[in-house]
């Protein structure tokens, strides 16, 4: 199994191979008949992309759930916000996006458009990057004014203020920074599944990449506070094979502890250079979840010193919108994403709403769980017709 | 700043470590948020052949 360091050997090493998936399984069946009912919640969507397209559920024995917590930054950026960047578009304003927040449909229409997409086909000014490099990039060579819609959790902060920093974006070009933070979230789902006298959560899918840039430290609150054994795990199947198996293992032994399973690229302590530029950069204050609520410290916003980049300054925007009802009706994608209801459980799901014509935020991004679910088949374990 | 080869495919990304020529890199919407060393591959892979004994 040892081998080179390339990427088709991650594959073999963390996909392909069948034999340790197998002898993980029957480690994690074995196991399992040592706990009652145990639930376990990600907070990544791309570790609910891999349990789903990888058929994990299927392979874990019954008393063991695995639950999509929210993990995707599309799904919970509130519609206020996506309305903003629509009337910008009609008002001049160039307005930079992430792919699949291009196609995130809004509450309340903007003369009469639902998406960013659809603002663009009828001659609003929107523009699709890879990065906010692009679109500092673009924004210093066409000199328009321009606004960047900053969605993502903490792995993206980094770009945002390092490039602030640097003194690389111009003068014409505002954030807007929708980051919001993993953390706190996972506290707040962990508390609302306690709350509301549903099976608690017993351990914890940390999210990989995110704590790339964060640190397993950053989840020792877990564990220490609350009890919970938690588990930073990478994105192949093997890896949140590895995860369930260690959760289990610290569940039978009640010894909770936060463990490193994606050791190839996540350390203690993050990654300090990035940590130091968000800090600098970055104040953390309360933020509003779509679908699920105001979440104490849990959205990064720029300092006062930053004033001259912030759209928020610019367009004299809400940093916390109102948080009332933020899904169409009959919509349960905040029930989704704190991980309460399934895909399956909405209404509108493989029904109105679709990949192909998404209307809850969770349909859109391929992180969303409706999404994953309806294109790979997140249902049948649980014998539902969805 | 850095050109990543994302399997034919390159592309520049922002990178706040120093990234050497053939390193394997994580990289995020245009960051470079990690690097991949050789050892912590073996280490990683050896763990988890552990866990099934």
């Amino acid at each position: 199994m040892l081998g080179e360091l390339n990427q088709t050997n991650i594959v073999r090493d963390f996909r392909e191979n069948s034999e340790i998936a197998r002898l993980l399984c029957q480690k994690i069946n074995s196991l399992a008949s040592e706990v009652g009912p145990v639930k376990f919640m990600n907070f990544c969507g791309t570790h609910e992309w891999t349990t789903v397209y990888f058929g994990l559920r299927h392979l874990l024995p019954p008393n063991i759930e695995l639950v999509a917590g929210p993990g995707c930054p599309v799904c919970v950026t509130p519609s206020y916000f996506i309305e903003q960047a629509i009337r910008l578009a009609f008002e001049g304003f160039v307005v930079y996006t992430y792919g699949d927040s291009y196609r995130l449909p809004v509450l309340n229409p903007v003369d009469g458009c639902r998406t960013l997409e659809e603002a663009r086909s009828r001659g609003g000014k929107v523009k699709l990057v890879y990065s906010f490099l692009e679109a500092v990039e673009d924004a210093r060579r066409e000199k328009e004014k321009a606004v960047f819609l900053g969605i993502g959790f903490e792995t993206l902060a980094p770009i945002y203020s390092s490039l602030l920093l640097a003194g690389k974006v111009p003068e014409n070009l505002k954030l807007l920074s929708l980051v919001k933070l993993t953390p706190p979230a996972a506290r707040f789902a962990i508390k609302y599944h306690k709350d509301r006298g549903l099976l608690p959560i017993s351990g914890v899918i940390a999210p990989g990449h995110v704590s790339t840039v964060i640190g397993a430290s950053s989840w020792e609150f877990l564990p220490q506070e609350l009890g919970l054994p938690t588990v930073v795990a990478g994105f192949e199947p093997i890896d949140v094979l590895a995860a369930v198996f260690l959760l289990l293992k610290m569940c039978v032994e009640k010894r909770p502890r936060v463990e490193i399973e994606y050791k190839r690229v996540v350390s203690w302590e993050g990654n300090i250079t990035a940590k130091k530029t968000i800090a600098a950069t970055f104040r953390m204050s309360e933020s509003a979840w779509r679908g699920i609520g105001i979440i104490p410290e849990s959205g990064l916003f720029l300092k006062e010193e930053f004033s001259d980049f912030d759209a928020f300054t610019t367009f004299n925007l809400e940093h916390v919108p109102e948080a009332g009802e933020d899904l169409a009706p009959g919509c349960k994608c905040g029930e989704i994403m704190i991980g309460v209801s399934r895909p399956t459980d909405c209404p509108l799901f493989g029904k109105r709403c679709t990949p192909n014509s998404p209307v809850g935020p969770c349909m859109v991004s391929v992180e969303g769980p409706c999404n994953i679910w309806a294109r790979f088949g997140g249902s049948d374990v649980f014998g539902d017709s969805g | 700043m850095v050109l990543v080869d994302f399997g034919g495919i390159e592309k520049r990304a922002v990178s706040l470590d120093e990234v050497k020529e053939g390193e394997l890199v994580i990289v995020h919407a245009g960051l470079v948020i990690g690097k991949i060393r050789e050892e912590d591959y073996l280490r990683n892979i050896e763990e988890i052949q552990l866990l099934t004994r």
